[in-house]
């Protein structure tokens, strides 16, 4: 990965990532702090992560809005860091011999490949009910358990499952056409 | 190609999916999970994509801004365990102060003979640390720091032999207080302030009151900066003082919870800091490398993180040699 990672001129890589941390660090702490709270995940690690993360990538090329990027790969590292996640990523980790993947899970490329998968996707989720999109967020973004969205809302887990089937059976059936090209495993 | 969305094994796989992330999975759901996995062979790649199509969901737009109009589960939990922390914190303090008694009491002892009046405080790699002087100022230490205090009739003085402090000073009209180190020494009443001894600076910081920084090196006696509260100056090795500039209180308030900023630092005191919580130290073979600018953010026990951040970003190696990490060149 290094290797590639010089392909791209030390210096402007090392401008860009400064002016990342410089221009967006505050504004993202306190954005995660509106989705985590104080944590756990701590919204500083999360967002020094998300640094990380990137300084890591193999290019910055297609990075067309770097303050959404940085926001997407900081949500994506949030949403694994509930303790829940964390052990069912283990446990698929050494179900299917994986593990180690996440950096490369999210890059500019694949965003910029799976641009009309994303809107198509997006199409969709607000076609959702609000109910099932905040269940969604909740789950998917926010790493809440279904006990703890239930806690959150007031509706039952019941309900909660019965939601989240509905809208990814929706998000699923409506992906279905656009499937070419993105899947690169 | 047949769309296989539709079929029952991807639905299932769906719900298998989703059963995994309600919750952590107990030992009865992975067993389940695993059998349902090895009945088929299509059923591992129908999982896989319904990983990716979650896996995706959280890269759009539309959740990102979502997740941010919605309030985050239990604010109440969240401040119990605020509080739960603030009270380990209190009393790690404690526990760090009854230990610090110890060695100062210890230290007495051992010094009873000549004048008794120099007590020494030092604190461990990775470890940050409060004690309490004899006039109720309290001391918190940064990592593998040392200080010594002796209090006379007439004065408080404290010399910084290492490492960065900060210095809540009990306010006493008649007996100044006074924090002496390699080249500078600083003068104060009662305040807030605090003091690294850096690889090619030393740095104060003056959180509250006002505070004088003198240059204590030979020939440069007589320069002095006064300093109120927000404001910060450096001096260099030869004792140089620099311009007074503004306190970057994140910074500040960052190290004392472990947590180190830099906007623009040479990469030499970077590495300073670092070492002074690590056993393994780090070392810049080149001296080119000494002046390269970094701005970062990070815990300190990511520091092996961090130099994987600076090998992609910085042209720069990390070596591991005989105990010791090696910040070598490389010219791309």
């Amino acid at each position: 990965m290094s290797q590639s990672a010089q392909k791209q001129p030390a210096q402007s890589r090392n401008r860009f990532l400064n002016e990342l941390f410089r221009n967006f660090r505050t504004e993202l702490v306190s954005r995660l702090r509106r989705i985590y709270g104080n944590g756990p995940p701590d919204p500083e690690d999360i967002a020094q992560s998300a640094f990380t993360q990137i300084a890591a990538m193999r290019s910055h090329e297609h990075i067309e809005n770097p303050k959404a990027f940085l926001f997407k790969v900081a949500l994506n590292v949030g949403s694994r860091s509930a303790g829940h996640v964390a052990a069912t990523r283990a446990f698929l980790g050494e179900v299917f011999q994986t593990g180690g993947d996440d950096v490369e899970k999210i890059s500019p490329e694949r965003l910029y490949e799976g641009r009309e998968r994303l809107s198509r996707l997006n199409e969709t989720l607000l076609s959702l009910s609000e109910r099932q999109r905040e269940i969604l967020v909740r789950s998917r973004i926010m790493g809440e358990t279904y006990q703890e969205i239930a806690n959150a809302t007031g509706w039952s887990v019941a309900t909660i499952s019965r939601q989240l089937t509905a809208a990814l059976e929706r998000l699923a059936a409506d992906d279905d056409g656009v499937k070419s090209g993105f899947r690169a495993s | 190609m047949r769309s296989e969305s539709h079929t029952d094994v991807d639905r299932a796989a769906r719900s298998w999916l989703l059963r995994l992330n309600a919750a952590a999975p107990d030992a009865a759901l992975k067993a389940a999970f695993l059998s349902w996995l090895q009945a088929d062979e299509t059923h591992a790649a129908a999982f896989r994509r319904a990983e990716e199509l979650w896996e995706d969901i959280g890269l759009t737009d539309t959740l990102a801004v979502e997740a941010e109009r919605i309030e985050p589960y239990s604010p109440a939990a969240a401040a119990s365990v605020a509080h739960d922390r603030t009270r380990r914190r209190l009393v790690a303090r404690v526990a760090g102060l009854a230990a610090a008694v110890l060695v100062a009491i210890a230290t007495a002892i051992w010094y009873l003979p000549p004048r008794a009046e120099t007590l020494s405080y030092a604190s461990a790699l990775a470890e940050t640390r409060a004690v309490e002087l004899a006039d109720g100022s309290v001391v918190t230490l940064g990592p593998d720091t040392a200080i010594s205090a002796s209090f006379g009739r007439d004065e408080r003085s404290v010399i910084l032999e290492r490492g960065r402090a900060r210095f809540a000073v009990a306010r006493e009209r008649d007996r100044r207080f006074s924090v002496a180190t390699a080249q500078t020494r600083i003068d104060v009443l009662g305040t807030t302030f605090s003091v690294r001894q850096g690889e090619q600076s030393i740095d104060v910081a003056v959180l509250s009151g006002e505070v004088t920084v003198s240059a204590a090196a030979d020939g440069r006696r007589g320069e002095h900066r006064e300093l109120r509260g927000g404001q910060r100056v450096s001096a260099d090795t030869s004792g140089a003082l620099g311009e007074i500039g503004t306190v970057d209180e994140q910074a500040e308030l960052g190290w004392l919870e472990g947590r180190l900023f830099y906007d623009g630092t040479p990469l030499i005191e970077v590495v300073h800091d670092l070492n002074s919580y690590r056993r393994e130290k780090i070392r810049i073979v080149d001296p080119e490398l000494e002046d390269l600018r970094i701005t970062t953010s990070f815990r300190a026990e990511q520091a092996d993180q961090v130099l994987d951040g600076l090998a992609l970003t910085q042209p720069l190696r990390v070596e591991q040699r005989n105990g010791e990490v090696l910040l070598v060149s490389r010219h791309d």
